[in-house]
């Protein structure tokens, strides 16, 4: 069995790269490959065993495995994540009045919601989104094992 | 008496001109190695492509008139006989509304409601594609979604699916923007029409470099790998615009 990688292309179909684990030729130039893709801004994304996909974060040209940052974010779309900011500023803003009465500490308050303005637009399980980019949780995976697609950048839409 | 392909359930089309140029454009990227390919500029069609696309660096200088950057697209054009001010969306209207500026007189022109010249412009864009590309296409699609929505697909030219991170509904459409859906028991909310296309696009079109298939393929496995990267890499249009494609 050989992993394959289709590129999107636009001239004649999409390119297929394959990992041949009996021809180290044509692994070789797929490594290759892979190594220029990833250089030149692709997003690679490939199916693991279990059916999840995941995208590819780095390459190992010399043992032929994609390099994936394990993530467990659950995602809030742009529109929800700003109804939560008002929700957010609202529940701020009414523990303010009470901070206020009790304290008459109102810079506390303030800065509060500000932070909460400026945290992270990702929900995270694993903490922030700096986190998420930490080399903390990379998991290989053998490329001649699974299948996946490259896509180039985006010109937006 | 026309020959039949195996590939194919279709008489093969002659070769045009085009095809030629498509097929030459695809040796001279393969060689630079632009993996994913030159994208074709067309008559009567403006081709924005991503800036830093290598495949594409220098093609705006070479063809202003047929390329331009996503950088440009966004600039004003002055126009000889009168200057744009302003353009805004109206709500009550479910058009743009664009102010001009006509020998010294301002005047407001309500653009059309209809999404006819969009659909027109993308039918034209097809002389970009080959049916070889698109078949390719649709044997990787099948590849990856099930055989019920492939059908669906074949049939109707959308096909629904559920994120499994996010429990968003996603409609996958041929040439058109992918709907956004949030579903509960007792109501569905669109929440925006995204829009992508990789290396390039045809300006006022739904159509991409790429053929159809290969476009909604990226779409599809950009949301099932990382979702943020495919919202933040989409533009995402209001479902009440002309771009967003529902038939306005």
């Amino acid at each position: 069995m050989s992993g394959t990688l289709g590129v999107l292309s636009v001239g004649a179909g999409h390119l297929k790269i394959s990992f041949n684990k009996d021809n180290e030729e044509e692994r070789r130039m797929a490594a290759e490959t892979v190594v220029d893709l990833l250089c030149k801004g692709y997003v690679l994304l490939v199916m693991d065993k279990e059916g999840l996909y995941h995208r590819v974060d780095g390459f190992d040209p010399e043992t032929c495995e994609y390099l994936i940052v394990e993530k467990n974010v659950a995602f809030t779309t742009p529109t929800e994540i700003k109804v939560a900011t008002q929700e957010k500023d609202t529940k701020d803003s009414a523990d303010h009045e009470t901070a206020s009465e009790d304290e008459g500490n109102q810079s506390n308050s303030t800065q509060s919601t500000s932070e909460w303005k400026q945290a992270p637009t990702l929900s995270s399980d694993g903490g922030s989104s700096k986190g998420i980019k930490s080399r903390k949780g990379r998991k290989r995976i053998d490329a001649s094992t699974v299948s996946g697609v490259a896509v180039a950048r985006s010109s937006g839409g | 008496m026309p020959v039949q392909s195996a590939a194919l359930p279709w008489p093969v089309l002659p070769e045009d001109e085009i095809s030629r140029l498509r097929f030459a454009l695809h040796v001279v990227s393969h060689r630079r190695k632009h993996w994913a390919g030159i994208p074709m500029p067309l008559d009567d069609e403006v081709l924005i492509v991503e800036p830093t696309y290598s495949g594409v660096k220098g093609m705006a200088e070479i063809m202003p008139k047929y390329v331009e950057t996503i950088k440009n697209s966004s600039e004003v054009k002055p126009e000889d006989d009168f200057e744009i001010r302003n353009t805004f969306w109206s709500t009550k209207y479910h058009t743009n509304i664009t102010i001009v500026e006509v020998d010294g007189k301002i005047q407001h022109l309500v653009m059309p409601r209809h999404t006819l010249k969009m659909m027109i412009h993308t039918m034209g864009c097809s002389d970009a594609w080959g049916m070889e590309q698109e078949q390719q296409a649709l044997n990787l699609l099948a590849t990856l979604i099930s055989p019920r929505s492939m059908k669906q697909y074949f049939l109707t030219g959308q096909f629904l699916e559920t994120s499994k991170r996010s429990g968003i509904v996603y409609i996958f459409r041929r040439l058109r923007p992918t709907i956004a859906l949030r579903s509960t028991e007792k109501s569905s909310r669109i929440l925006a029409c995204l829009c992508m296309h990789p290396i390039a696009y045809y300006d006022g079109t739904w159509a991409g470099a790429m053929c159809p298939t290969d476009d909604l393929i990226a779409h599809l496995m950009l949301m099932r790998a990382d979702e943020h990267m495919y919202w933040r890499r989409s533009n995402q249009h209001s479902s009440a615009k002309i771009e967003a494609g529902m038939g306005i």
